[in-house]
């Protein structure tokens, strides 16, 4: 009977046991609140709540910095530099066509571009009630939710024109349920929805910010023109630049130089600039492009250059230089030429009271440097590599003009006069008169077009995406650029392992 | 003959919620220095404005991981009580193992919440067998043999068992990625590119599968798919970082006053991934990229492929170029130790030890890294990225007791 008994408590110990072993599967509950922590559900209570996660949609646009070099270093602009052959390999291997899709640079730009995305869909997920169902309206809600959308089409437009089909989604901010969800989207589709988001992002914006560098409604008209552009529909484009162009709120700047300086900063040719500044010193170098300095500056600087007080220019790491072919693509008596490029010896010759002294760039060598956006003395703070203040041109109004003319010579309704009256105001800017202007026509113009494109926007990040878009690649770039390949960049391979999707051809 | 026999079974379950806890939050301020950057905040002109978005996800699917441990075995003494037998099978499968997940980068840079990526299991033998003798008082002899080997293998992951979890990364100049958590493998298996020798000529780079910007002197890597391509979809299994099976080798003797103690470590059949070999100018290069390849049939050893940093062919892409046998014996110690004669201690000593150690004695391994003992947990073991070697030391050393 003991016996049997004992057993008996045995078996009911195991039973016992057993249940609360089932009743394992959930967490001892947590409350992040006992930990003064702020959830989801605490916030967009207030109009200043939306305000500052909207200035967050922003932040991204910041990260995705290589995509200037990258436009220009794929391109015969700019040659990758560097130390040597196996320095700032993710550039050198995109300057040699020999990337692949293992590249450092490429994953961030995808990577960051969709927490733009992410956080544009946040915010538009709960524009109607926050996450706790309540709503909160105040004057110029509709305009701030404008500018997400604008932000939105911005960070799909990179992901489309680097890699074509990209997953779309627009409704939520994913999370890990939706990992490896998605598949990649048409090219058209996806272009559509940036059109559709550009669309509502004018019939929403203010023509003019207080704040510097908001975006305007005409950034976002620009933005568009641009993205009919990409998809040869010029008629849209040409009609959609136009109003850009007779608001009559952006002029030339005279001095193309002072365009460049920190006092030409969101100037009056402005329309759209991606903002950095040095006041909020960052020292991560895990994160290098994530701080609000401009990290592209200090990679193009001269290196260990060194002179007077007064010698402008601070020391870089020689990358993303110009190549002599860029140079003498300018006529004699363009402005623009010695703003673009800084040919250091020429320099150093013309200005013996700055007592030069610099290291000659150690590979790949061209003796020119980006002027544009080279590192200068003062213009940075904290960790001095990633805080140089220097906006980056995204779109400047001679870009509008240039492609208003390029549209207005592809459109149905071909209107030359139009196009060479543009495309003069901007050549009467770089040569100080109207000696130069363009008198040509048909596909002579839209050449002479393309080409001006070239030398006024050298160094901005646009010539790789142009030559692919106007199908000139092959032409100009020669056997290295493979036609069905290299049109686009290759889907980061961690990507692809992760979430199944498709590369592109060739990689 | 048969002192004493047993045997012993045993089944447990145990549970762990080692993750931190995990909810929705919103970071503010601007500058973020966490693992991802994920930064908040813009400039607009040149006057910082703070920002916030979303700092923090939870994963609503989060249980406990649970692990389910079995064995069965015996205990065996005989001759005399000299010979001492423990041996077990051992199954152990862990079902919903917490790890952090590779998510899809489409998701953006919030930190990915852990989740339970999936069930592993690892079943084996652990046999020790020890052997003690005291022929007198004088004397005492002790010493013992363990031997474990075990087969590990992902059961399940997540979703619909196609999941891929990526780790081991490193960095040559790219960030690589080289192990992977798979459904049917080994947790942390190495993938990547097999390898076929080199290319001797340019008609055999012609006559090979279609490999971008392969040249003679350029490693051949092996078309695992037959499409006639070398691309991502070759990338197989290169390598398993587990041991075949694991040897310790305890000794402990006692003469008189003299001891001596050692024990000695043995592990078979683990591969390592040489993770610090970066193709890059200025740099020291191991001694046998003497024997790399310079012309025609000068070798055909993949790892020693021409020698460029222009690396147009990708030599550095992640492959078995890098794979090495990682088998070691090693003399993790020896201790030669000498105790005063009870009779010289003083009043109040009850024990006055001198010893010498040497520990790290040596290594026998054929590995040409440091060390082929390397640490690592889930996705890193057997990933080398020169981690320091255990420094072999040298001690001498007092014992008193009171």
């Amino acid at each position: 009977m003991n016996i049997i008994m004992k057993n008996y408590l045995k078996l009911l110990f195991l039973i016992v046991t057993f249940c609360s072993l089932e009743s394992c599967t959930k967490f001892v509950d947590y409350n992040p609140h006992e930990e003064f922590k702020i959830t989801d559900q605490d916030y967009l209570k207030s109009e200043s709540d939306y305000r500052s996660m909207v200035v967050s949609v922003y932040t991204p646009l910041q990260w995705i910095n290589q995509v200037v070099p990258i436009g220009e270093i794929a391109s015969d602009n700019a040659v990758a530099g560097g130390e040597n052959a196996s320095d700032v390999l993710s550039l050198q291997q995109i300057d040699d066509y020999t990337h692949n899709a293992v590249n450092g640079q490429l994953t961030e730009i995808w990577q960051s571009a969709y927490e733009g995305i992410n956080r544009a869909n946040y915010i538009n997920q709960y524009k109607a009630a926050n996450p706790a169902g309540d709503v909160v309206n105040f004057a110029g809600k509709d305009a701030l939710f404008g500018e997400t959308l604008f932000l939105r089409g911005y960070y799909y437009f990179t992901l489309v024109k680097m890699f074509g089909d990209v997953p779309l989604f627009t409704d939520k901010r994913l999370s890990l349920s939706d990992s490896k969800s998605l598949k990649r989207t048409a090219k058209a589709e996806v272009y559509k929805q940036i059109e559709t988001d550009l669309i509502a992002a004018i019939a929403a914006l203010p023509a003019v910010q207080n704040e510097k560098g908001r975006i305007t409604k005409l950034a976002a008209q620009a933005l568009l023109g641009k993205v009919y552009l990409y998809q040869n529909k010029f008629d849209l484009a040409a009609s959609t630049l136009e109003s850009v162009i007779t608001s009559n709120s952006f002029t030339l700047v005279n001095n193309f130089g002072t365009i460049f300086l920190l006092s030409g900063e969101n100037g009056s040719e402005s329309v759209f600039e991606i903002q950095y500044s040095n006041t909020s010193p960052y020292y991560n170098w895990g994160g290098a492009t994530r701080g609000q300095g401009n990290y592209a500056i200090q990679q193009c600087g001269i290196r260990g250059i060194n002179g007077s007080a007064d010698m402008p220019y601070a020391a870089g790491w020689s990358t993303n230089l110009p190549t002599a072919n860029l140079a003498n693509a300018y006529e004699a008596g363009d402005q623009r030429k010695a703003v673009t490029i800084l040919d250091i010896e020429a320099y150093k010759t013309a200005n013996p009271s700055y007592n030069v002294t610099y290291q000659v760039a150690p590979y790949k060598n061209t003796g020119l440097y980006n002027q544009k956006y080279l590192p200068r003395k003062g213009q940075t703070s904290g960790q001095i590599e990633l805080n140089y203040l220097n906006n980056f041109r995204i779109i400047r109004y001679s870009d509008v003009l240039l492609m208003a003319a390029e549209a207005n010579v592809k459109a149905a309704t071909v209107n030359e006069t139009k196009a060479k009256t543009y495309l003069n105001l901007v050549r009467r800017r770089a040569f100080g008169n109207n000696s130069r202007d363009i008198t040509s026509s048909g596909a002579t113009l839209y050449n002479d077009i393309l080409n001006e494109r070239r030398l006024e926007l050298a160094m901005e990040g646009d010539r790789f995406f142009d030559l692919v878009r106007t199908g000139k690649a092959s032409a100009t770039l020669g056997s290295k650029f493979v036609v069905g390949k290299h049109e686009l960049f290759p889907i980061p391979q961690t990507e692809i392992d992760i979430s199944g999707i498709p590369q592109n051809a060739g990689y | 003959m048969v002192n004493f026999f047993k045997i012993r079974g045993s089944y447990g379950t145990t549970g762990n919620e080692n993750v931190n806890p995990q909810y929705v939050g919103i970071i503010t301020g601007g500058p973020s220095y966490g693992p991802t950057a994920n930064s908040n905040g813009y400039s607009f002109g040149e006057v910082f404005t703070t920002g916030s978005t979303i700092g923090s996800a939870a994963n609503n699917a989060l249980r406990w991981e649970k692990q389910v441990q079995s064995n069965i075995g015996f205990d065996l003494t005989f001759m005399n009580n000299h010979f001492t037998i423990n041996a077990d099978y051992f199954n152990k499968t862990v079902d919903g193992l917490l790890f952090t997940p590779s998510a899809s980068l489409y998701l953006g840079t919030v930190p990915i919440p852990q989740a339970n990526i999936g069930t592993t299991k690892s079943s084996g033998f652990d046999v020790t067998l020890n052997y003690h003798n005291s022929p007198n008082k004088k004397v005492q002899f002790n010493s013992s043999l363990t031997f474990t080997t075990a087969t590990n293998e992902v059961t399940s992951t997540n979703s619909d068992g196609t999941a891929k979890i990526l780790g081991g990364y490193y960095f040559n100049g790219q960030s690589q990625s080289v192990t992977v958590f798979e459904k049917g493998f080994t947790p942390g298996y190495f993938y990547g590119f097999k390898t076929n020798g080199l290319f001797q000529n340019a008609a055999e780079v012609a006559a090979s599968p279609k490999q971008v910007g392969a040249q003679a002197g350029d490693i051949k890597y092996v078309d695992m798919n037959g499409d006639n391509v070398i691309d991502a979809l070759d990338k197989t299994k290169i390598g398993d970082p587990f041991a075949k099976f694991t040897l310790g080798w305890n000794v402990n003797v006692q003469v008189g006053n003299f001891d001596f103690v050692s024990f000695v470590y043995a592990s078979v059949g683990n591969d390592i991934y040489r993770a610090f070999e970066r193709n890059a100018n200025y740099t020291n290069k191991p001694r046998e990229i003497l024997a790399r390849w310079t012309g025609e049939n000068s070798t055909n050893d993949a790892r020693f492929p021409r020698y460029s940093f222009v690396d147009n062919n990708n030599n550095a892409r992640v492959s078995d170029r890098y794979v090495e046998d990682g088998s070691f014996v090693k003399i993790k110690n020896l201790q030669f130790g000498y105790s005063l004669p009870a009779s010289l201690t003083k009043k109040g000593l009850n024990k006055v030890r001198f010893y010498f150690q040497v520990k790290n004695a040596y290594t026998f391994t054929k590995y040409t890294g440091y060390d082929p003992e390397i640490p690592g947990g889930i996705l890193e073991t057997g990933v080398d990225r020169g981690a320091y070697p255990q420094p072999r030391t040298f001690a001498l050393g007092l014992d008193i007791k009171f």
